[in-house]
């Protein structure tokens, strides 16, 4: 039987994964020079937020501070940098934030159309997120995760 | 790229079959008895998000047909929907051993009607499973999230708000008292409905220094040794492994006051049971802080609500030992428990013992006043061997609550354990085991009774209001 941590876990990667892949699939609309509908829109705010997350995930260790959103800050920050492996110096992942963050912002506005190029990087960071989720739920479904398997206090499944 | 349309689409097909293979799993189980309507509606939800998963998967045709993703993106966002079916099989495994044959039905009346006292559209599915693992969480909550936005959200409607599943080890089904951990699972609930962390977490103060600290220590070590992490993976690693410290830790400490504020020391006593059984005092993970952290904080809290100075000599010892050893300090830890350890401090336990006062309405709270008159009136019905379910004169009896057998039964053991033994046939007596075993029974069928009368009281209540 999965722990409440790894069942509460898995159910969030689903979430997570499900959302990432209509993220990439808006993207790949954007790309081919498609209209967005609305949903799309939608979808790319959210990649807006979850960019702005992993900035503050990046300056959390500067001003470590507790709330109910420190644990997505943290999470999303950790997947950003998961996502730009050949990225290392602090400032250039910043630099890089904020580039995928404004091309992501012109797309859910709609107010000017980013380039190409720009769309697939945006495309390229999010499918990488989203491949990485899926390792995450692989491994909660084989009952590997990071999650805690015990229960209560220590009971070995 | 067509022969990877063509792999797309058999994938798609394969998920299928798989889905249907779910279904006619369910028209196998669904003929069960099952000790708990939730059981059934477990597989209600399991039924319909088959059918609908298979209905998701018939879209995804269209997104194959489309070209618009990459073979690797196509492949990536297709396997995640084609692990729905491992997830489904899961769900299955929940209800499992939740039929008459395997679940301890005696427990189940009862368990359900304090859980539906405090969250009342909760259900609740006993499962007894020939592992060592017990758990109890509820599944709804993490569905409805799962599925908001997308095809499957209206299987959900299908789930009561709060769907607990309590799995508990075959071989150990009768032993009623280490149930009392079901507090600290309501606790867990109720953590996320009053929105405790909302309140708690922004008092709980982390040292800036340390933290900073932290990071420039590791990355000196790392330099020495010639393996220096890159400082931006070096900032995401100590951000990572510090919050989800700090927040899961919260999460379960507050989960255990609010279980003592239900349950008062029968989650104690249930908890450093199974501690002393399974459990490391200090081992900790990043979702749970050492047992050692966890007892500190039940004693202090005890010691804050209950006249421990008034308990009998062998339960003020037994609390004295554990008082004694949580004090010491939690050891082997890595650098971030440990300052997960230093931010929960005593301040910090004061705060989480504070929230759960306010996440508890005072009717559902155990007290000292309660405590005693469950030791004086039930314990001695134990040892009497009469199940203590129904209280009061004979024509206006009440059913006693489930904290207050829990309690009795727990007192009885730690206190008068001997004395019980001898008031038993000499066959029951023979050994430790033969007796705990009788005093399980005993506690069982109060909680038995408890449940008969309290049904009986609800059937009179019914019958009153239709004659109205």
């Amino acid at each position: 039987m999965h722990s409440e941590h790894r069942f509460l876990d898995l159910a969030e990667s689903f979430k997570n994964g499900f959302l990432l892949d209509d993220i990439v699939l808006a993207l790949a609309r954007a790309e081919k020079g498609q209209p967005l509908a609305d949903n799309d829109r939608k979808l790319l705010e959210k990649a807006v937020s979850m960019l702005e997350f992993a900035e503050v995930g990046f300056r959390w260790v500067d001003k470590p501070e507790l709330t109910t959103d420190t644990r997505s800050a943290a999470t999303f920050f950790a997947r950003a940098v998961n996502a730009l492996p050949t990225v290392h110096a602090p400032d250039v992942f910043l630099r890089s934030i904020t580039d995928l963050k404004a091309t992501a912002a012109e797309l859910s506005s709609g107010a000017s159309a980013p380039g190409p190029e720009k769309i697939r990087l945006l495309r390229t960071f999010f499918y990488k997120t989203a491949q990485s989720e899926l390792d995450r739920t692989e491994q909660l479904l084989e009952g590997e995760g990071s999650a805690d398997l015990l229960k209560w206090i220590a009971i070995k499944e | 790229m067509d022969s990877y349309k063509r792999i797309a689409k058999l994938k798609i097909q394969a998920a299928q079959e798989r889905a249907h293979a779910v279904l006619e799993e369910i028209t196998r189980v669904e003929n069960k008895v099952y000790v708990s309507p939730g059981s059934k509606r477990v597989l209600d939800f399991v039924r319909d998000a088959a059918r609908r998963i298979d209905g998701r998967l018939e879209t995804e045709h269209d997104v194959v047909d489309a070209n618009l993703l990459d073979p690797p993106e196509l492949e990536t966002r297709l396997h995640r929907v084609t692990s729905l079916i491992p997830f489904l099989h899961i769900l299955l495994g929940f209800v499992e051993g939740s039929d008459v044959h395997h679940s301890p039905g005696q427990l189940l009346p009862t368990l359900r009607r304090y859980t539906q006292s405090i969250f009342p559209a909760s259900e609740i599915v006993i499962s007894s499973k020939p592992e060592l693992n017990y758990s109890i969480q509820d599944i709804a909550g993490p569905l409805r999230k799962m599925f908001t936005g997308t095809s499957v959200e209206q299987s959900c409607s299908l789930l009561p708000e709060l769907l607990f599943m309590v799995n508990i080890p075959a071989v150990e089904s009768g032993q009623i008292l280490i149930h009392g951990v079901v507090s600290h699972e309501l606790g867990h609930a109720l953590y996320d409905r009053q929105e405790v962390a909302k309140k708690l977490l922004p008092n709980i103060k982390l040292d800036e220094s340390l933290v900073k600290g932290l990071t420039s220590t590791m990355y000196t070590n790392q330099l020495k040794q010639g393996q220096p992490t890159p400082e931006l993976r070096l900032r995401k690693q100590v951000t990572q492994e510090i919050t989800a410290r700090v927040n899961g830790w919260v999460k379960e400490l507050s989960s255990d006051a609010i279980g003592i504020r239900l349950f008062g020391p029968a989650l104690f006593f249930s908890a450093v049971h199974l501690l002393t059984s399974f459990g490391h005092l200090d081992e900790s993970s990043d979702t749970h802080p050492a047992p050692r952290l966890r007892v500190k904080l039940m004693i202090r809290m005890l010691k804050q609500l209950y006249t421990v100075e008034k308990w009998r000599p062998e339960l003020q010892s037994y609390l004295a030992d554990w008082d004694s050893v949580s004090a010491g300090p939690v050891t082997g830890t890595n650098p971030y428990d440990q300052l997960a350890l230093e931010t929960i401090n005593d301040a910090a336990l004061d705060l989480i013992s504070q929230e759960s006062e306010n996440a508890t309405s005072a009717e559902w709270r155990y007290s000292t006043d309660r405590f005693v008159k469950d030791i004086d009136e039930f314990a001695r019905l134990l040892l009497g061997h009469i199940p203590p379910g129904e209280s009061g004169p004979y024509t206006k009896a009440t059913s006693v609550g489930l904290a207050s057998i829990i309690n009795a039964g727990w007192h009885v053991y730690l206190c008068d354990f001997e004395a019980f033994r001898k008031t038993l046939h000499s066959n029951d007596a023979k050994t430790r085991y033969t007796t705990a075993a009788k005093l399980h029974e005993l506690v069982l069928k109060a909680l038995e009774i408890s449940g008969i009368r309290t049904a009986w009281e609800e059937a009179a209540i019914d019958s009153k209001r239709g004659k109205n």
